[in-house]
């Protein structure tokens, strides 16, 4: 048999454990794995949610004609934006009045990203060890982030020593360059987050 | 996200390409019982990351993608995910182990193909597994590695040369006679 050749399996050997399947699925609904200075998978985000005094019973259900949802599910907290055009005083606004003491930033995207969350970090708010590294990421995959739906662990808002930055998607403004898509986005903004740490000469 | 549908959809993709991966995981480790963990664990990958998959981008190489990382980074990647992999055998109850004597088979064929695979530089052993081993086209190797299509090639071809040399036969000389 040629080294190229696939070695054989047969199916009935491949066949993953059925129980397993359930087992995974399962687990599909728990947050991520906790760890320290991860970058969610989409890149980087930014905005600050200052999040000490988290008012949760004062949440609104649902959106109404808000342009930011806030809705409390189980232990998370959703949110949601429903309003595209929104500006980022807009959206914070509703933010913190619904009770998060934070900060919403818009930013031009391609046009799939308009309307969604593009980039999320939670930022420490104690200092980096150097200028050029930036504040030090926490926590940030025990979000569960969806291009659609934000979701932040109750029990990290209440305790959280950091700040989240949270930045959605509005339309490339007359004459504004944007991304071509999601890759060349998340690509300009880590570039442009360096550019930023970076010190002045 | 973290909506029904995501997890509906994720239940769909596992039924699909579940048992292709198995097979792809298992050529990769040597070993079934690894390769259910690893695989696994690029479910658990490709949820974490899910965000990062672009609408309409196909899924079947971005997880053969996440499925060669998860191989590369095995210990990393078991050891993220132990708590998670602790509950699913839990609650998966112990191991079946079907064909022994099949399974002992297939293993002492996969520990000889894995010996010539091995001796392939890292990026060549990927797509070899990915092309010649699993079926993806150029194309979905390209995206799984995230390299340009003719850097799939350029590999494959040094691979195959390689591999040509170390299943050729050994070249002997005759010795030579000197006329009388």
């Amino acid at each position: 048999m040629s080294p190229l050749d696939a070695p054989p399996i047969p199916d009935v050997l491949a066949r993953p454990a059925r129980a397993r399947r359930a087992a995974l699925l399962a687990e599909l609904h728990a947050p991520a794995v906790r760890g320290r200075r991860r970058l969610l998978p989409a890149a980087a985000a930014v905005a600050a949610l200052a999040l000490g005094a988290v008012l949760i019973p004062t949440l609104r259900e649902g959106g109404g004609e808000t342009a930011l949802a806030v809705t409390r599910e189980g232990n998370w907290l959703e949110l949601r934006i429903q309003d595209a055009g929104a500006s980022g005083a807009e959206l914070t606004r509703e933010l913190r009045d619904a009770g998060v003491d934070g900060e919403v930033r818009v930013i031009g995207v391609p046009a799939d990203l308009v309307g969604t969350w593009v980039v999320i970090e939670e930022a420490s708010k104690r200092p980096a060890p150097s200028p050029r590294a930036g504040e030090e990421t926490v926590r940030l995959n025990t979000i569960d982030f969806g291009r659609e739906l934000l979701r932040l662990p109750i029990a990290q808002v209440r305790e959280s020593d950091g700040h989240f930055i949270l930045w959605a998607g509005r339309e490339a403004q007359p004459g504004e360059d944007v991304a071509a898509d999601r890759a060349a986005f998340n690509q300009w903004f880590v570039d442009r987050q360096a550019r930023e740490r970076r010190p002045a000469p | 996200m973290s909506t029904p549908s995501d997890r509906d959809a994720f239940a769909e993709l596992y039924d699909e390409l579940a048992a292709e991966l198995l097979r792809y995981l298992w050529r990769r480790c040597g070993d079934r019982a690894q390769a259910e963990d690893l695989l696994s664990v690029v479910f658990l990958e490709a949820w974490r990351r899910r965000a990062a998959l672009r609408p309409g981008a196909p899924t079947r190489p971005w997880l053969y993608g996440i499925a060669t990382n998860v191989v590369r980074n095995h210990h990393r990647a078991l050891r993220r995910h132990r708590a998670a992999l602790e509950r699913i055998a839990a609650a998966a109850g112990p191991a079946s182990a079907p064909g022994a004597d099949e399974q002992a088979t297939v293993q002492r064929r996969l520990a000889e193909a894995l010996g010539a695979l091995r001796a392939l530089p890292r990026r060549e052993q990927d797509v070899v597994a990915l092309c010649a081993w699993s079926q993806l086209s150029y194309e979905e190797a390209a995206t799984a590695l995230g390299v340009p299509v003719g850097t799939v090639r350029s590999r494959l071809s040094r691979a195959r040369r390689r591999l040509a040399d170390v299943s050729a036969p050994p070249v002997t000389k005759e010795p030579r006679h000197e006329p009388a």
